[in-house]
């Protein structure tokens, strides 16, 4: 028999956070659509965010494990939603704007790190940048800028995404 | 472009946390006593108690990456907005201007599938 979990793993402090968020996003679209929203509604739904949230919680770290990962990435959690077409694509917007933001990110830091004199032989074409950018990809794994390294792989990851789901 | 998310990815991050602290928990003391019968078990044993998600033998603590705290930050803020059109459209088909409990539970059971 399942047992029925009517208590929430999460300290209160962590609830409160999580209903000021509630309320706002609430009340935001509520605002948007002219209606004001009953209390207890409100209530109601800080309740069911929070069960969905500790819920998704579950999932993904089951989908991490079942992937031998102990990570949870962008997979896992769009697998949570995958029910929902329209979500799927919307997340998947979000995705592409998180990678062209990195790429961004990736490419200037890149000329910070570039000498004068490489300049010169590195000539600026697109396909050759693309080339460039894996090297540098590598390397940085290697060096201090973990973080860097973490984007770029994780811009793969979106065109990876991208096809799977949006096939 | 639309608004950004209301839920910081800490918010998120600690709240995965905690619920991967309890589920590990309740993991934990099943498999010291599970280990000696899986053994001896038969695979279809195995199988039935991996999909309850079970016992692995490795305990593990899981993290999650920055982009999937955001993901799931985009995630909360779409069920939210969901949430409250549907119950909206609940709420002016009836010709009233403050969603209640009621136009709320017409709505949940649907949502909850879609979601």
């Amino acid at each position: 028999m399942m047992d029925v979990e009517t208590e929430f793993c999460v300290d209160e402090n962590l609830r409160e956070r999580i209903m000021l968020a509630v309320v706002k996003t609430v009340e935001e679209e509520a605002q948007g659509l002219h209606l004001t929203i009953a209390p207890n509604a409100m209530t109601a739904i800080g309740a069911i965010t929070l069960k969905f949230l500790e819920q998704l919680a579950r999932d993904v770290e089951m989908f991490a494990q079942h992937a031998g990962r102990k990570s949870v990435n962008m997979e896992d959690v769009l697998l949570t939603v995958r029910r929902n077409p329209s979500v799927v694509a919307n997340l998947m917007s979000v995705i592409e704007e998180l990678a062209s933001a990195s790429k961004k990110i990736q490419a200037e830091k890149l000329k910070k790190k570039q000498d004068p004199e490489e300049l010169h032989v590195e000539k600026p074409k697109k396909g050759r940048k693309k080339d460039t950018d894996s090297v540098q990809g590598r390397k940085l794994k290697k060096g201090q800028d973990d973080l860097q390294a973490e984007k770029m792989l994780e811009f793969d990851e979106g065109e990876r995404l991208r096809k799977k789901f949006m096939a | 472009m639309e608004s950004k998310s209301h839920f910081e990815p800490d918010v998120v991050y600690e709240t995965f946390k905690q619920v991967w602290a309890r589920s590990s928990e309740e993991r934990g003391p099943k498999e010291e006593t599970d280990d000696a019968a899986m053994a001896e078990a038969e695979p279809v044993v195995e199988v039935i108690a991996n999909a309850a998600g079970g016992p692995s033998k490795k305990p593990r603590s899981t993290t999650a990456n920055a982009n999937a705290l955001k993901l799931t930050c985009e995630v909360l803020k779409l069920f939210l907005t969901e949430t409250v059109q549907r119950a909206a459209m609940v709420a002016e088909a009836e010709g009233s201007t403050q969603i209640e409990g009621s136009h709320l539970e017409r709505i949940l059971p649907q949502l909850l599938l879609d979601f």
